[in-house]
């Protein structure tokens, strides 16, 4: 066995040294995650990339800056990520690491990689939305590494699965270690620092139904946002709209979930996708940066809003007709 | 306070002693280790010129947490050739001229040894999605998918070599 020290810190290491404990359950993770100063660590990926960023912008400080950065997006963290000074591993907890199906509903581990569920076959059927925001994140090389539960925790309004799942209606189980609850992807900010996302919860699609995700990059490869959108529809078999679903990211407050409840019942073609995208451009804001202006965003969250609801509609047009539907 | 670490290397068992387990595996592999083949571009995970293989995968080593690797298995360049040669995908790259500066080239080595290791033979395509988790700023990539082709060409060709070598030291094959 070789055995090597290392030397004096790097000039690029934190001064502050997490402490990094990886518990074999969840139960464990839990009871860890009650002590003061613990979070919950995923994949790794956001961590590495916060402090990185951090320390790209202020060498002698570990602390958070309110500026948003165009790489690595750190500009808020969430308050279940603040001044964490321990690091639970919880990535690799087998509790996490499971797709499970049962008659109604599709529950994916928060420990699952995004590349894992980028290429479940089943979810692909099934919530091409969802596995279509997975893939579309970085490099597959990256998917590897993040962990669902890590990349929805973030909190960060351009995130690729977030917006998605918005749109599908998920539901997140958290857990401490006194309480189990759900959240709505809106609300993942109201986490605990002693809770963890254990799974995320989607129904499974009935009826003639599909779902589509938009990402529109600036520059065209490898990087987030600049807008995304997702639909989800469910059609009669006369071809009206009786689900209608679109959720916009890369905007304040996002993702943001348009409210169409008046359109539902409207003939799923141009005029109810016309609408929808107009919907999405005058009921979001988003936000000037290197990506775009407020206002070239806006233009381009109309539009993709149009391809998303249009790719749904066509899936959902492609799934043969139950003869009777009319929910 | 240091914190102990164990896993496999260039497949030594090693143990290092990190202040911080939430560095990241660049910095412990440059940095402490000495392995300089890896290499540090853009630091966030999308040039691919720190490539590595983590239980055998291509993963970015600078957005690997050093602490997560316990009990792990790492390949690095370092661990590529020896004194029977050249690895077949680097064998490839010196023919096929598929490098100028290099800086990238340990990146795309590993990547696309990683590719081999799971997928001998891979088609175009999965060559093609291989390539583009690296960034090269001289070639162009024409001449570095060239040599991914010809990677693919020599590891046959070796493993070919190895199975008639077999043969011939196996007892049948002495027989024949």
């Amino acid at each position: 066995m070789t055995i090597l020290d290392r030397g004096l810190p790097s000039p690029g290491v934190s001064p502050d040294p997490m402490v990094l404990l990886t518990p074999r359950s969840l139960d464990e993770a839990l009871h860890l995650l009650t002590a003061e100063g613990a979070a919950v660590l995923g994949g790794g990926v956001g961590h590495t990339l916060r402090r990185h960023d951090r320390h790209r912008r202020d060498p002698t400080s570990s602390g958070s800056s309110p500026e948003r950065d165009a790489i690595s997006q750190t500009s808020s963290d969430p308050p279940h990520k603040r001044d964490a000074t321990s690091l639970v591993s919880v990535g690799s907890l087998p509790e996490l690491r499971t797709i499970l199906w049962s008659g109604e509903h599709v529950t994916i581990g928060a420990g699952v990689r995004l590349g894992e569920i980028e290429a479940d076959e089943r979810l692909v059927r099934t919530w091409p939305i969802v596995t279509e925001a997975a893939g579309s994140v970085a490099t597959g090389r990256i998917r590897r590494l993040v962990t669902l539960g890590g990349n929805v925790a973030a909190g960060d309004d351009s995130h690729d699965l977030p917006v998605a799942l918005a749109a599908a209606g998920a539901v997140l189980t958290v857990r401490s270690v006194s309480s189990t609850r759900t959240l709505r992807i809106g609300e993942v900010n109201d986490l605990g620092g002693d809770e963890l996302i254990q799974d995320v919860r989607l129904p499974i699609p009935s009826g003639r139904a599909g779902s589509a995700y938009e990402k529109f990059l600036s520059r065209g490869v490898w990087e987030y946002a600049c807008v995304n959108v997702g639909a989800v529809v469910r059609l009669d078999d006369a071809g009206a709209a009786r689900r209608l679903s679109l959720a916009v990211g890369s905007v304040t407050g996002g993702p943001v979930v348009i409210d169409l409840a008046d359109l539902r019942g409207s003939v799923a073609g141009g005029v109810l996708i016309d609408e929808v995208a107009r919907r999405a451009a005058a009921s979001t804001r988003p936000y000037g940066d290197v990506k775009g202006s407020a206002e070239y965003k806006t233009r381009m969250i109309a539009e993709f809003s149009r391809r998303a609801m249009t790719g749904a509609v066509r899936r959902a047009e492609e799934t043969p007709r139950s003869g009777g539907e009319s929910t | 306070m240091m914190v102990r670490l164990r896993f496999r290397l260039n497949h030594e068992d090693v143990e290092i002693h990190v202040r911080d387990p939430a560095s990241t595996l660049l910095d412990v592999l440059r940095d402490d280790l000495g392995l300089t083949g890896t290499k540090s571009g853009c630091a966030i995970g999308y040039c691919g010129a720190c490539t590595v293989i983590v239980d055998g995968e291509a993963v970015p080593a600078c957005l690997r947490m050093v602490g997560l690797l316990e009990g792990r298995e790492v390949r690095t360049i370092e661990d590529l050739g020896g004194p029977e040669g050249l690895d077949p995908v680097q064998a490839a790259f010196v023919k096929c001229a598929g490098l100028q500066c290099g800086f990238c080239t340990p990146g795309h080595v590993m990547a696309l040894r990683a590719l081999l290791d799971e997928e001998p033979e891979p088609d175009d395509e999965r060559i093609r999605r291989t390539v583009d988790g690296n960034y090269c700023r001289c070639t162009g990539y024409v001449k570095i998918l060239d040599a991914a082709r010809e990677a693919v060409a020599l590891q046959k060709a070796v493993a070919v070599r190895n199975s008639r070598a077999g043969a011939a030291t196996s007892p049948e094959g002495r027989r024949r």
